[in-house]
């Protein structure tokens, strides 16, 4: 049986994977569109997402 | 810890002010302020200073650091907005020039190594616009990061309580495309050093933010207050800004589409498709849809690229509907992600309800219209093969000599079309194309007969894959028909 850390990284890899006809991952604003896409993954998967905090930071 | 380091920097700063207070004349004021280490102490003692010529020194004294590698690329960025500024206004505003050089002369620019999926950072403490280290290589990428970073630093300056992500993101976006396109319109033979499209956009993720900001800003761009509104929320006031670009709406209300188009119906006549604010905009595409579809409200629930061609085309089926015009809507409806995406269904339905007699009498117009939806989508096996039956029958027509009404646009149409032609099974795509190639030397011969033997060997040789064989009893065919098909016994 896969664990967690295992699960998320080939949940991770399936979003890149997903991702990839829609979006480069030089765009900006990549890392929201993963995000967002890993949340609802890991959501069907009853896994609880840890929202990425940017401390008043600017990320694309 | 925390405390006592802001106690520390309240003492420095009360030091500072007594020092500053102590010393006799501006001159020397400014020259000792310009000389301290500290950014934001100076700027917090910049007010203390009206003269125009007082407040260049200091601000010019200024503290940054550019990566050495982003050199090139960080001062054509500057190059770039000043002149774009210089551009909008017929006199530029001394506040906002100001507020340029404080972000130009204060903003960190640095190449580091970032998480996983960040292409860049903007600190808005420490002054930083960090670009992740695996994103050096691209030039062209790096100006748009660039441009991208200093629009966020421009609008921290003014910021108020409550950012907005779809106000921050929309705009910087837009603001990158708007500084580039006007450099490249002004400079059309300066060269970067790497390459830069003549329209060039950004490539961002940002659909939703940039689809509300661009059609705004469209409405603006008809008043001709869409740059100075930019300026505004950029480098200036972000209530003006929110009091123009809501116009009377409450800024947190969700983007209505089919509100925003009765609000604005004028603006919204006849869309410029080749605007800036079209391009990454999945909203004004939309209200061109509607503007086709008079009688009916399209904006408040989903449809399907079926039922708008349907709708469009008042349910004529595809034997008469004209084929250049199907070819603007699909084009208009690709521009948007609001319409379900079916043009499969759509020619499966189409051609499965077509009678027997249609297809022969129609062949050419269905063929024409085929190929255009073939430009969007990849056809399933049951598909083609209805095809080939067609071009046999359009095929049949032209040996009978039968006129075809639209021949030279179904021959532009085959000629540019057929190699881009996806179905599933590759073996029946080799046939379609072969078909397709036939009914273009016969649509040739038809227009006028401009085939010569010449034409017709050279594309024979092109088209024959290296080592192909022909056998002996082929040959013979093959002579006798290019015989027959150009009638060289005649000549």
């Amino acid at each position: 049986m896969e664990s967690n850390d295992e699960l998320i990284e080939t949940l991770k890899q399936e979003v890149k994977d997903e991702l990839k006809d829609k979006f480069n991952e030089t765009a900006v604003g990549y890392i929201h569109v993963f995000n967002k896409r890993l949340e609802e993954k890991l959501r069907e998967q009853g896994i609880e997402y840890n929202k990425e905090e940017f401390e008043g930071k600017q990320i694309d | 810890m925390l405390d006592t380091k802001l106690e520390e920097n309240i003492e420095e700063k009360n030091n500072l002010r007594r020092t500053i207070d102590a010393i006799d004349g501006e001159t020397n004021k400014v020259s000792y302020l310009a000389n301290q280490k500290d950014n934001e102490a100076k700027l917090e003692f910049l007010k203390n200073f009206t003269e125009k010529e007082s407040r260049d020194k200091i601000i010019s004294s200024l503290e940054h650091k550019v990566s050495p590698d982003l050199f090139k690329i960080v001062y054509l960025a500057q190059r770039m907005i000043k002149e774009f500024i210089k551009d909008v206004y017929t006199s530029t505003p001394a506040d906002k020039l100001e507020a340029l050089e404080i972000t130009f002369n204060r903003t960190n620019i640095i190449f580091n190594k970032l998480p996983e999926n960040y292409n860049m950072e903007v600190d808005d403490k420490t002054k930083t616009i960090t670009i992740a280290e695996k994103r050096r290589r691209n030039q062209n990428k790096l100006l748009g990061y660039v441009l991208h970073g200093y629009a966020h630093c421009f609008s921290n300056m003014n910021k108020n309580e409550d950012k907005d992500d779809i106000l921050e993101e929309g705009n910087a976006d837009i603001f990158v495309d708007l500084v580039v396109n006007n450099y490249i319109k002004n400079h059309p033979f300066e060269s970067f050093g790497f390459h830069v499209d003549k329209n060039y956009s950004i490539e961002s993720t940002y659909t939703e933010a940039n689809s509300i900001i661009r059609s705004r800003m469209y409405v603006l761009e008809k008043l001709k207050i869409d740059k100075k509104m930019l300026l505004e929320f950029l480098l200036g006031d972000k209530e003006k800004y929110l009091k123009n670009i809501f116009n009377g709406a409450q800024k947190n209300d969700e983007f209505n589409l089919n509100e925003f188009y009765e609000k604005n119906k004028f603006a919204l006549q006849n869309i410029n498709r080749e605007s800036l604010y079209y391009k990454k905009n999945t909203i004004l595409p939309m209200y061109i849809l509607q503007e086709k579809i008079p009688n009916e409200n399209i904006l408040e629930k989903e449809y399907s690229e079926l039922e708008l061609i349907k709708k469009c085309f008042n349910y004529e089926r595809i034997n008469k509907i004209n084929a250049d015009e199907l070819d603007d809507f699909i084009n208009i409806m690709q521009d948007t992600d609001k319409v379900q995406d079916n043009l499969e269904e759509f020619i499966q339905e189409e051609l499965n309800n077509l009678t027997d007699m249609e297809k022969r009498m129609s062949a050419d117009n269905i063929i024409e219209n085929v190929l255009v939806i073939c430009k969007y989508k990849k056809l399933n096996n049951d598909i083609a093969k209805q095809i080939l039956e067609i071009i046999q029958y359009l095929i049949n027509d032209l040996e009978r000599n039968v006129k075809i009404e639209r021949n030279s646009e179904l021959l532009q149409k085959v000629c540019e079309l057929s190699n881009n032609i996806e179905i599933e099974d590759k073996q029946l795509e080799d046939e379609l194309k072969d078909a397709l190639s036939y009914l273009k030397i016969k649509l040739e011969m038809a227009t006028g007969g401009n085939l010569t033997p010449d034409i017709f060997f050279n594309r024979l040789q092109s088209s024959l894959k290296n080592g192909s064989k022909i056998e002996r009893n082929e040959e013979l065919i093959a002579y006798q028909t290019i015989k027959d098909e150009l009638n060289i016994n005649k000549k």
